[in-house]
């Protein structure tokens, strides 16, 4: 992993984020992917087609997907991507960061439910 | 096709064609998918974002454009907009008149061309524009320019906006048709004093009796509207074809900005635009041919060196 590709993604958006996860398991088509986010946020995303490719394009200038095949089904064309190795190294940056946040979240709400001089430990001891 | 197919690729319009040719099918399909088994037209959500994103990327076209020219460009619109928006508030203040389609007509080349591919259409449909309106305004005969040379030069720029076998034989008069823009600008300014400054003792009024100041008055947006198009199209002739839309761009100001004032009531005639849109005219031109040149200096000396 580059740390210069990290610092540039560091703020990598949700959309960003959520395409590369369902691009982890195996190469999708654009349909595909976004079933994908719907599956992987339980509904709370659904991009617009349009912004959806424009992510993928965004990632695929940035080398972090690639097409991987292009086939007809059905009579309508579709294009396959896949996460390239740059892009294999961020998503796993990213998710360590980010379930590293998410614990660093659990324990202080932890923290604040059991200190009694909070409003939440009073009304969690008067309960 | 179905009628949503059909409406789904032209709303792909909005994208570049580089980008349609290699991403329209895809797009346009996996909108297909989405779609609800019933549904008859683009649903406003996906028709924004296809929009929002096919102009995103026009954007992000016109950045292969070389510095000087984005510099220009941006410089254009700026000052473009900044009299658009005067106009508007003279617009305000008595009726429309008519040099205001030509007003809009170049403002939207501003716009457009900066994006790249839609300029052509609308730089001959501007061109048109303000030909056929200058005819209207000032009658048969102005400036040495007659009905019989403008008809034929604005139904030509017309029938070039829809035709595509006549597209190069618009590459081959661009420079022709720049200096008959050049003089029509100019002649639309002086159409406007003409039709504005009625008083029979004015200066300003053809048949007047003419002093050193009016003659002046009037050389000068002639010089301006002949001398920079042309100046700006030697430029960019040398370089690729989009580069003399990227022209029309920068020309659009230096009408814009002269006009709103030429054409207000009851004010006093003053050589203050001309000079004005000269100071910008030569500002945004140095940026457009400096930068570049500068840039290239620096090449070959890293060349040199390398």
């Amino acid at each position: 992993m580059q740390p210069d590709l990290y610092s540039r993604f560091v703020n990598i958006s949700e959309l960003h984020f959520s395409t590369l996860t369902a691009l982890a398991a195996k190469p999708l088509h654009g349909y595909g992917i976004l079933q994908e986010i719907d599956a992987i946020t339980s509904g709370r995303s659904k991009p617009a087609v349009a912004t959806l490719y424009r992510t993928l394009d965004r990632l695929a200038a940035e080398g972090l997907v690639e097409e991987d095949s292009t086939e007809i089904v059905d009579g309508r064309f579709r294009r396959t991507y896949r996460l390239t190795e740059s892009g294999i190294s961020l998503l796993s940056e990213e998710a360590a960061a980010r379930a590293s946040t998410a614990r660093l979240a659990k324990r202080r709400l932890r923290k604040r439910a059991s200190d009694p001089g909070s409003i939440n430990g009073i009304v969690g001891g008067l309960a | 096709m179905s009628k949503l197919e059909l409406q789904y690729r032209w709303l792909m319009r909005a994208y570049p064609s580089n980008h349609r040719a290699r991403h329209e099918d895809e797009i346009v399909f996996t909108l297909l998918d989405v779609a609800t088994d019933g549904q008859r037209r683009p649903r406003f959500r996906e028709a924004v974002a296809i929009v929002i994103a096919g102009l995103a990327c026009r954007v992000q076209d016109s950045s292969e454009l070389n510095p000087g020219l984005r510099i220009a460009g941006v410089a254009a619109l700026t000052a473009t907009f900044a009299a658009a928006t005067m106009a508007v508030v003279l617009a305000a203040q008595r009726p429309i008149e008519i040099g205001l389609v030509p007003l809009i007509a170049w403002l939207a080349v501003a716009a457009v061309g900066f994006f790249g591919a839609w300029a052509t259409s609308t730089y001959r449909l501007a061109s048109a524009s303000t030909l056929t309106l200058i005819m209207v305004a000032a009658g048969p005969s102005m400036m040495g320019l007659r009905r019989s040379i403008l008809i034929p030069a604005a139904v030509f720029l017309v029938l070039s906006a829809f035709s595509r076998p006549t597209r190069r034989l618009v590459r081959s008069v661009a420079v022709l048709a720049g200096v008959l823009l050049g003089l029509a600008h100019g002649a639309f300014i002086s159409a406007s004093m003409n039709e504005v400054f009625q008083d029979a003792d004015s200066p300003w009024v053809y048949d007047a009796q003419w002093d050193i100041a009016s003659d002046m008055a009037m050389i000068n947006p002639g010089l301006l509207f002949v001398v920079w198009p042309m100046a700006a199209l030697a430029v960019v002739l040398r370089r690729q074809l989009r580069y003399v839309f990227a022209a029309a761009v920068l020309t659009a100001p230096f009408v814009v900005l002269a006009a709103p004032f030429f054409v207000l009531p009851h004010s006093t005639p003053t050589n203050f635009p001309v000079y004005v849109s000269g100071f910008t005219a030569t500002l945004v031109l140095a940026i457009v041919i400096g930068v570049p040149w500068r840039q290239r200096h620096r090449l070959d000396q890293a060349d040199r060196s390398g």
